[in-house]
Order: structure tokens, then C-alpha cells, then sequence
């Protein structure tokens, strides 16, 4: 399909030419969006709080001059309310930080897109659900809105069309919308942003590059012992991080682990505190060297010339027993709770691994 | 009748030029190769498809200067300073083996 980049968009139209209108000019990545109609897109740059025309940064990969006004018209599309635009300018921001290297993330081979994670007060102020169906937005606006925002920013100020030059091979669902939130009342830890030291804000956003949520279902645990349980539990856990085939196994790089609360709570009350519980999670979460890298025959890759370069050097790759970790440190494992407050499960997101797409956090003006 | 906002943004230029063609492949006289990853010792590499690409270019079009040039990262775009090693280049194949 050939771009309509070139085609100029009507000043004006009637409201009911929009829809078909979209489409031919290729604004819209196939849902249905909204006008971006201007007495919309100035309420909702009034709701940042900035000026119209601040530049935030080029969006890739077409390098798309991110001003608040044209960021703005793609969160009316998306169906944003002013109190909205904080957020999405964070995420914006937050994406656009050069380690984060946002035109790989967008273009890769690999079904990495940018999950926007909202934590703090503002998670209450904008009714963004964290309960049931989490990652499908959990019927609240604020969620979907706000991850359709980003969407449509890389859509149109970025040109990320599949093929051209979007090279996904198996897609991802989360780029129509990925957006969650941590629940604010529900955990035993502090925030995931606190965790990134933003300890001092309000309110945060952090964006990292992810997979959709792979479920670690904690089925098989004898729980008789009631000491032991979320023990076992995480053992599950650690096992759905480091399957074979999984990318971080391969490039190391950064991994989202979402608790449920009531998982959360279990782990709390039996004294377990984030930092235990990502280190934990580090030791286990390993799959024998032998195993991950082999020859045709069967055998070990483990000559020199089948080194991984981006593993750290303290891991000996040259041994088939070596037990080679998902990330490369403990805080690499980002921990949320957010989710029904029902049965105990945990949702896993590999990442791109070492090449990009790491957790970046910026506090909500 | 609504009043529209482009999502697209304005229109800009980044203000840099591609780089001019030459008329015909018989023109080409240098030629470069940007590979995305270091040549391994086993398995496909980009590095040792440009040999081959470097031995077909020079059996159709006889003498070419070639220059070659591996990204750091491969995810990531080619630093300022790499891209300009290519300057005066009639081409350049950037590529990725898999």
C-alpha cells in the first residue's frame, strides 16, 4: 500500500466524511478514530498545560516534528480528555529518550511495542482501570485513549506502516493500544516508577518496549506448606521467563514481570519485598547454556565463534553448565502489580532484549 | 462543517539531500557496504555476502573502489561520523544476514 502522506488533508469537512476520508489518507491504522477537529485539538493542548507549538522531538522513523498541537489531534483521534495529555506527553517524552532507541523499537522484526505504565495519584484522578482485563484496557477510556494516543503519534508523525518500513513478522495486538496501569491501593510495594527513582513524583509514566503478556498460571503448587507458597509460585514464574525459544534468554536486556495483588499481597505477607523477589526471580529464571545454544548435531555451541557479544563477560559462555540468565541484573526485572484482585497469577513480557526498548520513567507536570 | 487538525504534522525537511545517481550502472566506480553485524566464524553474515556482492560488481563493471563499514549496534541507526565515511559513494548496501 503506498503512503498518502503527500495527500493534503480538507481544512474543512463534514463531520460525516471523516470516517472514509481517514482511511484514504491513511490516518488511521485501521480502527475507526475520531475527527481531529480543531476546537478539540485546542482543548486538549490547553489540557498539557504547554504550548501548542513546544516541540517534544522527531518521531521515526519518518522523523515527524512531534509539536504538542500535532501530538494533540492524534489523542483527539484517539479519544483522549485534556486531563489526558500529561500522560501521553510523558509517554512521548519518555520514548523519545535516545537509549530507548525508539525507531528499533518501532521498526524491529521482533513484536516489541511500548507499553505505557501509569502509576501515583493520577491513575485515581483519570479512572484508569487496574482490575479485570488489564491489558485489554479494562473497560475504563483513560487506558485505551491513552495507548491509542501513542499508537497514532508513531502512526502518523512516525510513519510506522507495516512493511514500509515496519518489519514485524508476527505482529503484536498491544499496538493498537498498551496501556496499564499500577494499582495504587492493592500492593505491598511501592510503585514501579518509585523503583526507577522517581520516588518524588506524584505521578510517572514509564514506557518499555515489551511482548504481549505471556501467563504464568499457578496451577500444581502444593499449598499446604503456607510458608512456602509464594516460593513455588515464583519457581512457576521464573520457568515462563526463560523458555527456550524466548528472546531475553537469547539477548538478556530487560523483562516486565505483572503481579496480581492478591500474588502480591501472598509474597508481602510471607516477607518477601520487591528487591527479594527480583533477585529471586534473577537466580531462578536460568536456562542451562547447553541447551540454549546447539549445533545441528545436537551438541553445545560453546566454541567462541557461537559467543553471544552482548552477554556480560563474567558469563562463562564456553561451559555447556553455565546457567545464563534472562537479564543481566536483578533490577533488569521490572515488577508491577496491577490486575484482578481475585486468583493469584502473574503475566510475563519478554523485551527486545539487549538492543533497546528499556524501561524509562518520567514523572507526570 | 468541521475544521480539521493534520495529525501529520507540518510537512518538513530535514535539510539533507539524497545523495545524487549516477545515470547508468556503468558509471558506478565506488560502492559501499554497511553491515549490520560483525562477520561471524560460522552461520551467514553480512560481511561475507559483500565479498560475493564485491566479486559479481567487479565482474560486471571491472575496476570500483569499495569501502566497508560494520554499525556498532545493529539496532540502531549509523552514527553521523560512520555515515559520512561514505561520502562521495556512488552506493551503499547496508544489510543484516539471517
Amino acid at each position: 500500500m503506498q503512503s498518502a502522506f503527500n495527500e493534503d488533508l480538507p481544512k474543512q469537512v463534514e463531520l460525516s466524511e471523516w470516517p472514509e476520508l481517514s482511511y484514504r489518507l491513511r490516518l488511521t491504522d485501521g480502527l475507526p478514530t475520531f475527527p481531529p477537529e480543531r476546537g478539540v485539538v485546542e482543548a486538549l493542548v490547553a489540557g498539557s498545560g504547554r504550548a501548542g507549538e513546544e516541540v517534544l522531538g522527531r518521531i521515526p522513523p519518518r522523523a515527524g516534528v512531534a509539536t504538542v498541537e500535532a501530538i494533540a489531534a492524534n489523542a483527539a483521534m484517539g479519544g483522549c480528555l485534556p486531563e489526558y495529555m500529561p500522560v501521553v506527553l510523558a509517554a512521548i517524552e519518555a520514548v523519545l529518550e535516545p537509549r530507548f532507541n525508539l525507531a528499533g523499537v518501532v521498526t524491529t522484526t521482533h513484536p516489541c511495542w511500548p507499553l505505557v505504565i501509569v502509576s501515583g495519584r493520577v491513575v485515581r484522578d483519570l479512572e484508569m482501570a487496574t482490575g479485570e482485563s488489564l491489558f485489554s484496557g479494562g473497560g475504563a477510556r483513560a487506558n485505551l485513549a491513552i495507548g491509542r494516543a501513542l499508537r497514532l503519534v508513531l502512526w502518523n508523525l512516525g510513519g510506522a506502516y507495516p512493511r514500509e518500513p515496519v518489519q514485524e513478522i508476527m505482529g503484536h495486538p498491544g499496538r493498537l493500544a498498551f496501556c496499564i496501569a499500577e494499582e495504587p491501593s492493592r500492593s505491598p510495594w511501592p510503585t514501579l516508577s518509585d523503583a526507577l527513582g522517581l520516588s518524588d513524583a506524584e505521578s510517572a509514566v514509564t514506557v518499555f518496549a515489551c511482548e504481549g503478556p505471556q501467563i504464568a498460571n499457578l496451577w500444581g503448587v502444593e499449598t499446604a506448606d503456607e510458608h512456602a507458597v509464594a516460593e513455588r509460585w515464583l519457581e512457576l514464574v521464573a520457568d515462563q521467563m526463560c523458555a527456550r525459544g524466548n528472546s531475553n534468554t537469547h539477548t538478556m536486556g530487560e523483562m516486565l514481570v505483572v503481579l496480581s495483588p492478591s500474588m502480591a499481597r501472598r509474597l508481602g505477607s510471607e516477607g518477601w519485598n520487591r528487591e527479594r523477589v527480583q533477585e529471586f526471580l534473577w537466580q531462578t529464571a536460568r536456562r542451562r547454556l547447553g541447551d540454549i545454544r546447539v549445533r545441528a548435531d545436537g551438541t553445545p555451541a560453546t566454541d567462541s565463534s557461537a559467543h553471544y557479544p552482548w552477554w556480560p563477560e563474567w558469563l562463562d559462555q564456553s561451559d555447556p553448565e553455565t546457567r545464563v540468565p534472562v537479564t543481566e541484573s536483578a533490577e533488569a526485572i521490572h515488577l508491577v502489580v496491577s490486575g484482578a484482585d481475585s486468583i493469584p497469577c502473574a503475566a510475563v513480557c519478554p523485551s527486545w532484549g539487549h538492543l533497546g526498548g528499556f524501561a524509562s520513567s518520567r514523572a507526570i507536570e | 462543517m468541521i475544521e480539521l487538525v493534520d495529525p501529520r504534522g507540518q510537512a518538513t525537511n530535514s535539510g539533507e539531500a539524497l545523495a545524487p545517481r549516477v545515470a547508468r550502472a556503468e558509471e558506478l566506480r565506488r560502492i559501499g557496504f554497511l553491515s549490520n553485524e560483525p562477520e561471524h566464524l560460522t552461520g551467514p553474515h553480512f560481511p561475507g555476502y559483500t565479498r560475493v556482492l564485491e566479486e559479481a560488481l567487479r565482474e560486471r563493471f571491472g575496476d570500483l573502489e569499495f569501502h566497508r563499514e560494520i554499525k556498532p549496534v545493529l539496532s540502531r541507526p549509523a552514527e553521523g561520523d560512520l555515515i559520512a565515511r561514505f561520502s562521495g559513494y556512488d552506493g551503499v548496501i547496508n544489510g543484516l544476514a539471517k
